[in-house]
């Protein structure tokens, strides 16, 4: 016990000492913020470039043509010359205009034309408004009226808010497939990790020392373990910085305007989440489910002489786990979370540990989660046997990459 | 009586269906240094794993102080494997005390142990350096003294010197010398024989898997200086040498000839003294010297004859 404990103080040490997981920790949330913030950034740019970059022909009255101005004062205008409505079409298409305005209510002629960039529906009504002033005008309707009429305040559109249902399943779809994409990460960020330990050790022939003085499976489980632990550790600290981003970004946002009792009632969604529930989920089945893979990863480490080599014996690995964070968005996200499928994937270890803990959100029965829990425990139990007895053999062969059928071999080998 | 700490019998091991290990026996006494000699794929390397636990025998027995070798003996053995290794990242401090607290010593005893060591190869600046930083050299004495930490009974060092300049392989081989002077049991696996001839008390010569040599340095030597004289004669009686090479009694082989003297190989067959008086008819005597092959002749030959 004492010699396993060394050995998961050293590789924890190493593990959380490195740059690389210190980077990994603090510099990749500022990155991934970074990045949406740039998104963002250059979406809301285009759409405010949308109407600099329209040009319109108009071939209509100057009334119109100031309206159009005035709505939208970023659209260029160019003043066509009279021309029929053909050749005006034939102009814009031939030019580089995005669109016509062909109107004049004297003549009952309103056209427009163009592409999917121009404001159609406020073109639309400018014209139509145009229109109608002159029948108005056209029938001698007493000018105070008219003027009421063109003064008349807007219907008043209200959206329906969005139901609190919609917002909660929005912000619990967006921690499931956060938490599903996290614990595939952390599986193959921290699975990597345990391989690649194995292989420098395999390397640097420290390995002949180690198991002269503990054995491979305590070696094995001790990287595991220490691997495990940091990578829990970094999971702690994002969920801590991540809980101190949402708390800073809703004190920033104004409290009255436009969205804000959108966002205050996201916010309210977001702080009634169990965190501790959510975070003892995660710890359960990212090391479960880190356990189940690592030990495959352990075994590659254990097989090959470089990382070059574990390429082909990697892709396996990282199959089931890609499915499993496609199975959780197609069936708990956007289907039914307590479906048929959703819960059978739940329950099957190699996706249980990815479509468990999405479904966990939605709220999932505790017997389901023990039973999902109970099946990854036998089936990593298994996996760490079998990849200890081919871990024993492989850290001591050198020479060439051995084949699948070598290692199943080796499963079965006396040492 | 000298005390036996390792007899080891009849070792059977084999990899699949190769042997690498037929049926190997052989003790070795308190205190003295024991070569291992073979080439390359004899077996050495899967005897040192199974002593040092690393693999197991298919068959034979191992004891270690009269008895079974266990996991726990462990902390009283060091090995230095022929393929060096430490942690590239950790320093040399943090290194020997993971290898000396895995080895059962507690943190203040890994310490100082290391401090001993590093004052006596005067290198106590290097506490705090990472392997990665060292040259090949430097990391192999940091090797050696994780290897020794422990201050272990039996100490197994697979080729020790390789990897070290003339100059530190011997600073290397007088303190494996100094302390198999302190009671320290030390197995010298090599197949570079002089190396042996020099350091070990006694030595077994493994071929095939097999053990096809056996004994005390000067044992082995005795046993085959008795065969073989070399002479030199001046001036010889060409009739007499005829007769004398016809002589079944001897096995003899020129080995020069040329105008001023002849050099002779002869195994004796009879009595010394017969050989000597024969000779003596052949000419004028320069030099009678029993022939004593140095070790590498003696192990060629037998894994030759083998």
């Amino acid at each position: 016990m004492h010699k396993l404990l060394l050995i998961i103080k050293r590789e924890f040490l190493t593990k959380v000492r490195s740059k690389a997981y210190l980077v990994l920790i603090f510099l990749s949330p500022l990155l991934m913020l970074g990045m949406f913030a740039a998104i963002f950034y250059f979406a809301s740019k285009e759409e405010k470039a949308k109407d600099n970059q329209i040009t319109l022909l108009t071939i209509t009255t100057p009334e119109i043509n100031q309206d159009i101005y005035k709505q939208h004062p970023a659209i260029y205008i160019e003043k066509g010359s009279a021309v029929s409505f053909k050749q005006a079409i034939q102009l814009v298409d031939d030019t580089s205009y995005n669109g016509l305005i062909y109107a004049n209510p004297a003549l009952k002629i309103m056209e427009i034309y163009g592409d999917k960039n121009i404001p159609f529906l406020s073109l639309k009504s400018i014209l139509e408004k145009h229109k109608r002033n002159y029948l108005l005008h056209q029938n001698k309707i007493d000018e105070a009226v008219i003027t009421q009429l063109s003064n008349m305040t807007p219907v008043k559109i209200t959206h329906k808010k969005e139901s609190e249902n919609e917002i909660k399943k929005w912000v619990k779809g967006t921690v499931a497939v956060g938490a599903g994409y996290l614990v595939m990460m952390f599986v193959i960020i921290y699975g990597n990790s345990v391989m690649r330990s194995i292989i420098e050790e395999k390397n640097s022939r420290v390995i002949e020392i180690m198991i002269c003085t503990v054995k491979p499976f305590q070696l094995l489980l001790g990287k595991i373990i220490g691997n495990a632990l940091a990578g829990l550790l970094q999971f702690f600290i994002w969920g801590f910085l991540l809980l101190i981003g949402l708390f800073l970004i809703e004190s920033s946002f104004p409290s009255t305007g436009g969205e804000a009792e959108k966002i205050a009632q996201i916010f309210t969604v977001i702080w009634d989440i169990n965190y501790v529930q959510i975070g003892i989920s995660f710890a359960f089945f990212f090391l479960s489910g880190y356990l189940l893979y690592s030990s495959f990863y352990a075994s590659v480490g254990a097989a090959v002489n470089s990382e070059t080599d574990t390429q082909q014996f990697v892709h396996p690995i990282l199959l089931p786990l890609m499915f499993a964070v496609y199975i959780g968005i197609v069936t708990v996200v956007n289907g039914n979370p307590n479906g048929s499928t959703a819960t059978l994937f739940s329950f099957i270890p190699f996706t249980s540990p990815i479509v468990m803990l999405m479904r966990i959100p939605y709220g999932v029965p505790t017997w389901q989660i023990i039973l999902s829990l109970a099946l990854l425990l036998v089936s990593f139990i298994t996996t760490v046997y079998l990849a200890s007895r081919i871990y024993r053999i492989g850290i001591l062969s050198y020479g060439n990459k051995p084949k699948i059928k070598q290692l199943i071999k080796w499963m079965f080998q006396k040492q | 009586m000298q005390e036996i700490i390792l007899d080891i019998q009849n070792l059977h091991k084999s990899y699949g269906s190769k042997m690498a290990l037929k049926g190997v026996s052989l003790q070795i006494n308190k205190g003295t240094i024991y070569g291992l000699i073979g080439q390359n794929g004899a077996g050495k390397t899967t005897l040192i794993r199974i002593l040092n636990q690393i693999i197991e025998a298919d068959r034979g027995n191992v004891f270690f102080n009269g008895k079974p070798l266990t996991a726990r003996d462990i902390k009283t053995l060091g090995y230095l494997p022929e393929e060096r290794g430490l942690y590239k990242n950790m320093t040399i401090e943090e290194q020997a005390l993971y290898f000396g607290q895995l080895k059962g010593m507690t943190k203040m005893e890994a310490k100082n142990q290391l401090n001993y060591w590093l004052d006596r190869f005067d290198i106590t600046t290097w506490k705090n350096k990472k392997i990665q930083d060292l040259s090949k050299g430097m990391a192999q004495k940091v090797q050696f003294i994780i290897t020794v930490l422990n201050q272990p009974n039996l100490l197994i060092l697979d080729e020790p010197f390789s990897g070290f300049d003339p100059l530190n392989a011997q600073l290397i081989a007088d303190e494996i010398k100094n302390l198999a002077q302190q009671g320290t049991t030390v197995i010298f696996s090599s197949h570079r024989m002089e190396s042996v001839a020099d350091m070990c008390d006694a030595l077994s010569l493994i071929h095939n898997g097999e053990i096809i040599l056996q004994g005390s340095i000067s044992e082995i030597q005795k046993k085959y200086a008795k065969e073989i004289y070399e002479i030199h004669l001046v001036n010889t009686h060409k009739e007499q040498l005829a007769t004398f090479l016809n002589n079944n009694a001897y096995s003899t082989l020129i080995v020069e000839d040329n105008k001023q003297e002849l050099k002779l190989e002869v195994t004796k067959v009879t009595t010394e003294r017969n050989l000597l008086q024969d000779i003596l008819k052949l000419g004028e005597l320069k030099l009678y010297k029993q022939y004593i092959p140095s070790l590498q002749e003696i192990f060629i030959k037998t894994i030759e004859n083998a």
